[in-house]
């Protein structure tokens, strides 16, 4: 639809949900600070020069100081410069994950929604796949297949789709008995309709809280896969590997332990602001409510039980 | 002797002072007397009766004085005002199944009351409660006192709510809208159960509510609220007879009068049948092992091109199953139902949607029944779109302005979303969507009940302008039977999924053959003190 009227309705909106966007401190925090983490991985290796691989066996385990700002490792290789890389890593994989596993997870779930038998097919699949722990079928898997990204990606997806799957399905199988659905149907509107104009929207709301944990548990889960040896193949950088060569050498450089996990308990913290601030925002609902002080503002952060009704 | 309550200079407020919702309101009870204070949505009623309790929505700034029996509320301390509420004054809520906790048994919560104000011995606890429960005619106490919420019905929970009410004799009961969520018949003796309480146990009450016959019905002394002041306070005699503010007159006017409107034309030409319902029969049916449930057992009637058939009837009668029938929302398991010749229950698939084109429906409650991420505009334009009814994007922009000029809307509001609007407007909106395809038949259940008086009296006015302008035929379903009354040609009486009375709607109402339509007509509170008094008089006898 080319009118300028409907031009003016999406300028419109666009306007007020970033003038919301603005006002939400856990979401510009969160993206500060998830964003932060993104440019410095691309843009600082090239600008100072980093290579994660570059090895010194002279300056081992060294302490931070101006030429390694974060230190060295145990084959003296340049910390800053690995876990810049590995935050590269993580975020590409959780990236990835997260945005096929909400693909492949929003389909599966509205579609189970539309059919009974479909419903049942899909769902005792996701029941199937839920038994198995993550960790274990992405260990089986890269075991059997072989640590590369491409494997951990697969591993991951399958592990992750049926939580999403699920928690679509529940909240389609709620909106298909709302009012507005109804009268779609009434006024004789096709089911591809009603999924893409009516039940797909409103969906987005709970799902974008759960994507952006999901993309924190992908990064714990890589960390933790790598850290056992069946992520990111070594002399490859990730956060895991990195805390794996550091718990050998904790007594003399607790700074690599200390270094690779702040910066993933950062990147952790900052995707759970992220989603915090979301589901406020996403919510049509709470576009009215009262604006706050900054002060108040910080303290929710703090004591998220004292939000007025979510 | 110190009145039970007195509200001296009541001013609430949000924001700092940006909304001031209550402004100024003083008020006095006396002992033993119904006070009634009347008014529409965003009036500060609910406000104010909560007040006295001092229960604040957050962010609230208030000033004023409230007395409660002789005691300062607003400045009371937290230990005192436990002490206050439920044993100066106590509450009854709107919604009865939400004032019940649903986990713990009706004689526990009343229980609770008593235990928190010192009643230690359990026995004498229970007895207490037996005893309320007996005084609010709850039948076989003794046993009852014993059910869970969800075993008793509608009125009986709000009798209940009224028993907790009670519990400690407070000298002053707060009812807020006590009668909104029941039928008509069960308020009548919701309504009988409170002036008990007034004559037998000289309770003062002040009763919150939008509906003037109630007040005419009960109440001695009335208060009409607008926009956060008291335009008006008088006897309920005086007030109905010679209303003084502009407002209350206005009010008065809007209120759709049972037997006074004067009525459709009987509607002649049955040539073209649009609706027939033939010994139509719909069960939901049971899951997992559940017994199915009938909803619609056997009705049989029709409805002729440009006629309006009212459907009348109490909560769980049917009349919406039937509606939501027509447009395939229901399953049609026995009879038949044929709509523009077609048998609802084998089409599918492309007659089906030709069938919907053809057809609009109007849902009740206008805040659930859009998306909240589509626009006015593309509320109104989606019908034209699901069914490509016309062939370019500045036609169906010019159809979706044209529309909501119809419907009285001006046209900038159309790139506002529908949270952003108020209740009529928004019913406004859901009128035009239900009209975007030139429909030829409309379903409209409970259009209005959703919306305050005033505003229910021009969406109405809007559906008849429509429909004369228009000329389709349509089904409106309501259990407000003065609604009924006003809108139809014909009217269809149910109860129980049954069809008890079909006639034209003077017939019906003027001379109904029926016990239950005698019974539904008896028990309307007429917004006339003195007929009001009457009837009840006669109904004693």
């Amino acid at each position: 639809m080319a009118t300028t009227g409907i031009n003016d309705t999406n300028s419109e909106r666009r306007r007020t949900v970033a003038f919301r966007a603005m006002r939400n401190t856990q979401l510009i925090i969160g993206f500060g600070m998830i964003g932060g983490m993104a440019f410095a991985a691309v843009v600082l290796p090239h600008l100072l020069g980093l290579d994660p691989q570059a090895v010194e066996p002279l300056n081992r385990l060294k302490a931070p100081s101006l030429a390694h700002f974060l230190g060295t490792d145990n084959f003296g290789r340049d910390l800053a410069a690995r876990i810049l890389a590995g935050a590269s890593t993580s975020l590409r994989l959780a990236a990835s994950v997260t945005l096929l596993a909400a693909a492949i997870g929003v389909a599966v779930g509205i579609l189970a929604s539309f059919s009974r038998l479909l419903d049942h097919v899909l769902m005792r699949i996701c029941d199937g796949l839920m038994a198995i722990p993550a960790l274990l079928l992405a260990l089986a898997l890269t075991a059997t297949f072989g640590p590369k990204f491409s494997n951990l990606l697969i591993a991951l997806v399958i592990v992750f789709v049926p939580g999403i799957a699920r928690l679509v399905r529940a909240r389609a199988l709620a909106l298909r008995s709302e009012t507005f659905v109804e009268a779609a149907v009434a006024m004789g509107a096709s089911d591809l309709h009603i999924m893409g104009r009516h039940i797909f929207p409103n969906v987005l709301s709970v799902l974008a809280v759960q994507v952006t944990f999901l993309f924190a548990e992908t990064i714990v889960i890589e960390a933790a896969l790598s850290f056992l040896g069946a992520g990111v193949p070594p002399p490859a950088p990730s956060w895991g590997n990195i805390l794996y060569d550091g718990k050998a050498a904790i007594a003399k450089a607790p700074y690599m332990v200390l270094f690779a996990s702040t910066a993933m308990v950062m990147t952790v913290v900052g995707l759970t602001l992220i989603g915090d601030g979301l589901r406020d925002l996403v919510d049509p609902r709470s576009g009215s409510q009262p604006e706050a002080s900054w002060s108040k503002r910080l303290l929710r952060l703090v004591l998220p039980c004292t939000k007025e009704g979510a | 002797m110190t009145l039970p309550l007195t509200i001296e200079n009541l001013s609430i407020s949000f924001g700092r002072g940006a909304i001031e919702a209550v402004r100024g309101v003083s008020l006095e009870l006396r002992s033993g007397e119904i006070l009634a204070l009347v008014g529409e949505s965003g009036s500060g009623k609910s406000l104010t009766a909560r007040s006295i309790l001092k229960i604040f929505p957050e962010g609230a700034t208030v000033s004023g004085r409230i007395s409660l029996t002789g005691e300062d509320v607003l400045a009371a301390s937290p230990s005192d005002l436990a002490r206050l509420r439920g044993a100066a004054a106590a509450m009854v809520f709107q919604e009865p199944s939400t004032a019940l906790n649903p986990v713990f048994t009706i004689g526990w919560q009343i229980a609770e009351g008593l235990k928190a104000h010192g009643i230690c011995d359990q026995r004498a606890r229970r007895n207490r409660a037996i005893e309320l429960l007996r005084d609010v005619d709850i039948p076989d106490p003794q046993t009852r006192v014993d059910y869970y919420p969800h075993q008793l019905s509608g009125g009986q929970k709000q009798r209940v709510v009224i028993a907790m009410a009670l519990a400690l004799r407070p000298a002053l009961i707060i009812a807020d809208e006590p009668t909104t969520a029941l039928d008509v018949t069960v308020q009548a003796g919701i309504l009988d159960l409170l002036r008990r309480c007034r004559d037998e146990l000289g309770t003062s009450i002040l009763i919150i509510t939008h509906n003037l016959g109630v007040v005419a019905d009960l109440a001695d002394r009335v208060a009409v609220m607008y926009q956060g002041r008291i335009v008006e306070e008088a006897p309920s005699t005086v007030l109905f007879a010679s209303p003084k503010a502009d407002y209350t007159r206005r009010l008065l006017a809007a209120v759709p009068l049972l037997g006074q409107s004067s009525g459709k034309e009987d509607f002649a030409s049955r040539e073209r049948l649009i609706l027939e319902a033939d010994h139509l029969e719909i069960t939901y049916p049971g899951r997992f092992g559940r017994t199915s449930v009938p909803a619609v057992k056997g009705v049989t009637f029709d409805i002729a091109a440009g006629e309006i058939l009212g459907l009348v009837g109490e909560s769980g009668s049917g009349k919406s199953t039937i509606g939501r029938a027509v447009v395939g929302l229901s399953p049609v398991t026995g009879g038949a139902m044929r709509l523009f010749g077609a048998d609802l229950r084998h089409v599918k698939g492309k007659s089906l949607r030709e069938l919907r084109r053809r057809t609009g429906f109007v849902f009740q409650d206008p805040a659930s029944s859009f998306n909240g991420f589509m626009t006015v505009f593309d509320c109104i334009a989606e019908p034209l779109r699901v069914h490509r009814a016309l062939p370019s994007a500045p036609a169906v922009r010019s159809r979706v302005l044209e529309l909501l000029d119809q419907v009285q809307l001006p046209s900038d509001m159309a790139w506002r979303y529908p949270g952003e609007l108020s209740g009529g407007q928004r019913q406004r909106v859901g009128l035009a969507r239900a009209l975007a395809l030139n429909p030829e038949f409309i379903v409209a259940d409970e259009p209005t009940s959703a919306l305050d008086v005033s505003i229910q009296a021009k969406v109405l006015e809007l559906f008849k302008t429509l429909q004369k302008e228009l000329g389709f035929a349509a089904l409106f379903i309501s259990h407000d039977l003065a609604v009924v009354e006003e809108i139809s040609h014909r009217v269809g009486v149910l109860r129980h999924g049954k069809l008890l009375e079909l006639g034209s709607a003077r017939e019906v109402m003027s001379a109904p053959r029926h016990d239950y339509t005698r019974l539904l007509i008896n028990s309307v509170p007429v917004p006339d003190p003195a007929i009001q008094a009457e009837k009840r008089a006669r109904s004693v006898a």
